[in-house]
């Protein structure tokens, strides 16, 4: 399984597509103020507020993840 | 008196729609406002932080106001929940379809086209100078706009899950009554 993994993302990569990979990092922002705003706006306890927030971050980075491997997958059969 | 977690606290809304208002023009200044203070901060440096990040990424041009087929920034009622950027862009974009309207005059927005819409093409050379940093751009002051909506909310309402928690405690009390 990690073998195939490790194939897909060398395939994925290539020379050329490794150029933007330091695009990623936009993600950290932007997953960082959506978490903690979105906590705040549900929770008044900060203590409360810091653990959804990282609940919500998580998730956000999984679903990027997700969509990430799909779209990876999507590009060899194109 | 409400409860969050196992901590106890009061919460004084204040004007609910002064706080609104406030948080609308600039993000967390109606929590600032209700004394939610830390709350407030944090709120404004996320929004904020989010919002002028999409803007640098874009050198400025992600934030218009324009309705006009081909041009529909269906984008702006997202980034419009962040007043301050919106009331500028509406009114850029009143100058300039007025000044569109009449051939004789020059096209000239006002601040040096800060918020301004793009002008017969201008779009295609941003995209152009740009590249994906003006999708980029784009997306990360449309979030920023969503996130003061919610932010707005609780400055109306308060926290969603707080009162969520507090009126299925009533009616658990109330079921506990009844069987009682």
């Amino acid at each position: 399984m990690m073998s195939f993994l490790s194939l897909l993302i060398l395939l994925g990569a290539g020379p050329g597509a490794m150029s933007g990979w330091e695009q990623v990092f936009y993600l950290i922002p932007l997953v960082l103020c959506t978490s903690l705003v979105y906590g705040a706006t549900r929770h008044e306890d900060w203590k409360v507020i810091t653990v959804e927030a990282i609940k919500v971050g998580t998730w956000l980075l999984l679903l990027t993840g997700c969509v990430f491997v799909v779209a990876l997958i999507l590009s060899f059969f194109n | 008196m409400a409860t969050d977690g196992e901590l106890e606290f009061t919460l004084d809304l204040k004007n609910r729609g002064v706080a609104a208002l406030l948080g609308w023009l600039v993000p967390g200044v109606g929590h600032l406002y209700q004394g939610r203070t830390s709350k407030g901060i944090a709120i404004f440096l996320s929004v904020s932080l989010l919002f002028i990040f999409g803007l640098q990424l874009s050198g400025g041009k992600a934030v218009y106001c324009s309705f006009r087929s081909p041009d529909v920034r269906w984008q702006f009622i997202g980034q419009a929940f962040v007043g301050s950027a919106a009331i500028p862009a509406v009114v850029q974009n009143r100058v300039v379809r007025g000044q569109e309207a009449d051939p004789a005059s020059m096209i000239k927005p006002l601040m040096g086209g800060k918020f301004a819409p793009p002008i017969a093409g201008e779009r295609r050379q941003w995209h152009a100078d740009y590249h994906a940093y003006f999708q980029m751009g784009t997306l990360y002051t449309f979030v920023a706009g969503l996130l003061n909506m919610f932010a707005i909310f609780d400055a109306y309402c308060g926290p969603a899950v707080l009162y969520q928690e507090l009126a299925d405690d009533e009616e658990d009390d109330g079921e506990g009554d009844e069987e009682e």
